[in-house]
């Protein structure tokens, strides 16, 4: 174990949201360990509790009880400041991509880099660069309502690598793409995986495009992951995909 | 009967054009005021209240009370009750000037009202989209709530200062001067029908003005 860094520890996780109808217990006892530079597919169908895995990941979601560690600190003992540090560490991408409509898709790239105090001249170029990444600069200077689905999703994925974050989380990245499209992003998640080491956890239903870039993949099901805490890690791809087989996909 | 010839706006028009300008003037004054106030109070509403960035349900409720509270005070009434905090601002509790008090004050709790509205608007994801990004709330603020809200708002800005226009006419009432007061003086207290439509026929065209401005600055800002 020497010599590889825990990036993500999730323990004991549990979140149950109170509605109307009663408490909705979303995720139970759930426990997962992603090291420096891994990719990790978590895989599970819908209402399985995902998403609120990853917000409670990028601290938009409280835990009923539990805890989660990024880089090693936990990210819910802090005060705002330290959560707003933490947060910065975390490169997201939402299922329904949160674009901002009064932002061109360029500006919408931009804002992480201005909320942390980029020079304008320094963010654009950098914006421009990643826009490029996922083959958007020719839309640029359009907004959101002007762009497609997947065009929209493209510039919310480079919304998250804009800022070259330790750790990308991704709810269902390739959701809104054509086949040959999602799979230029995929190869892009990939490369920038091995040049700057970005730790990733991608939420997926197309679990057949991700599977060659994954080092592992884990299963959700009904808010618990399905295999044991630590054996998780023996699930090669092929065998996920053989659990998940019937259910996703 | 063609009274709208040169010899009638060699006679009135002065009077016209000098109370147009009163009546733009206490308009645009509490306009401008009533939005820096309102808008700040408005944003505050949104922050501290039940679910906000900077919850706080004491200052919310006593925020939300006052608004209430000021937005159901008759602005007859109002004008009379600060008066002497007119006098204190401007020197003054009458004219064209001293009404631009009662006016911003009364456009307080509507802009805060009209601001806490559209900003509720705003999706939640996006504001959670900034959050994620480790924004600030000050920085939810001015890269979100503000600019994600801002066609409402301009069209907010325009009822206001609809509103205004007929606000200053009762302002006029007691001495404020500008359009509505030229109207009551020459058409009610010495018949002369013909100022009074005239002023009316101002007032009318500055309120489709205003109106239209609002509603294609609106429209230009407005994305989906
Ligand atoms: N705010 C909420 N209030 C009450 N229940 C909620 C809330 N958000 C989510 N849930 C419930 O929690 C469960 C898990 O939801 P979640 O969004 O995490 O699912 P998911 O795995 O991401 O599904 P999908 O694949 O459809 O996106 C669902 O049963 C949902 O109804
Ligand atoms: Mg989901």
């Amino acid at each position: 174990m020497s010599g590889v860094k825990q990036m993500i520890e999730v323990q004991d996780l549990s979140v149950t949201y109170a509605s109307p109808l009663g408490p909705v217990e979303a995720l139970s006892h759930v426990s997962l360990t992603v090291n420096e530079g891994e990719i990790v597919a978590i895989c599970g169908p819908s209402g399985a509790g995902k998403t609120t895995l990853l917000r409670c990941l990028s601290m938009l979601q409280l835990p009923s009880s539990g805890k989660i560690l990024v880089d090693g600190e936990d990210v819910f003992a802090g005060t705002s400041h330290d959560v707003r540090n933490a947060r910065q560490k975390i490169g997201m991408v939402f299922q329904g991509f949160n674009l901002l409509r009064s932002r061109t898709a360029l500006g919408n790239v931009i804002l992480p880099l201005e909320i942390r105090g980029v020079s304008r001249k320094g963010a654009s170029e950098k914006a421009c660069k990643y826009l490029d990444l996922v083959h958007m600069s020719h839309r640029r200077d359009f907004y959101p309502h002007e762009l497609s689905g997947g065009e929209k999703q493209r510039v919310a994925i480079a919304r998250a690598l804009v800022t070259e974050p330790r750790v990308l989380i991704l709810d269902e990245p390739t959701s809104a793409l054509d086949p040959e499209t999602a799979g230029s992003i995929v190869q892009s998640l990939r490369e920038i995986n091995h040049s700057k080491g970005i730790t990733m956890l991608i939420v997926t239903h197309q679990i057949d495009l991700l599977a060659p870039i994954c080092d592992w993949v884990t299963y959700l099901r009904e808010g618990q992951l399905s295999e044991a805490p630590g054996s998780s890690r023996e699930a090669t791809p092929a065998e996920a995909r053989v659990a998940a087989g019937g259910i996703v996909q | 009967m063609t009274w709208f010839d040169s010899a009638w706006l060699g006679r009135v028009g002065g009077l016209l054009f000098r109370s147009t300008l009163e009546t733009l003037g206490m308009v645009l004054g509490s306009l401008i005021g009533g939005q820096i106030l309102g808008l700040a109070l408005g944003i505050t509403l949104i922050l501290v209240r039940p679910g906000g960035l900077k919850e706080n349900r004491t200052l919310h409720s006593v925020l939300n009370s006052t608004v209430n509270i000021g937005r159901s005070i008759p602005f007859v009434i109002l004008m009379v009750t600060i008066m002497p905090f007119t006098r204190l601002l401007t020197g003054t509790a009458i004219g064209p000037i001293a009404a631009v008090v009662p006016l911003t004050v009364a456009a307080i709790p509507f802009v805060a009202r009209l601001t806490e509205t559209a900003m509720l608007e705003v999706e939640a994801g996006v504001i959670e989209a900034c959050l994620s990004m480790g924004a600030t709330w000050q920085q939810i603020v001015r890269y979100v709530l503000v600019p994600e809200s801002l066609p409402s708002l301009i069209a907010g800005a325009a009822t206001t200062a609809v509103n205004l226009v007929g606000y200053s006419t009762m302002a006029g009432a007691i001495g404020g001067g500008g359009l509505g007061d030229l109207a009551v003086r020459y058409g009610y207290q010495r018949w002369q029908t013909d100022v009074m439509l005239a002023a009316l026929v101002i007032l009318v065209g500055m309120v489709q003005g205003m109106q239209f401005i609002g509603d294609r600055m609106s429209a230009k800002f407005r994305r989906r």
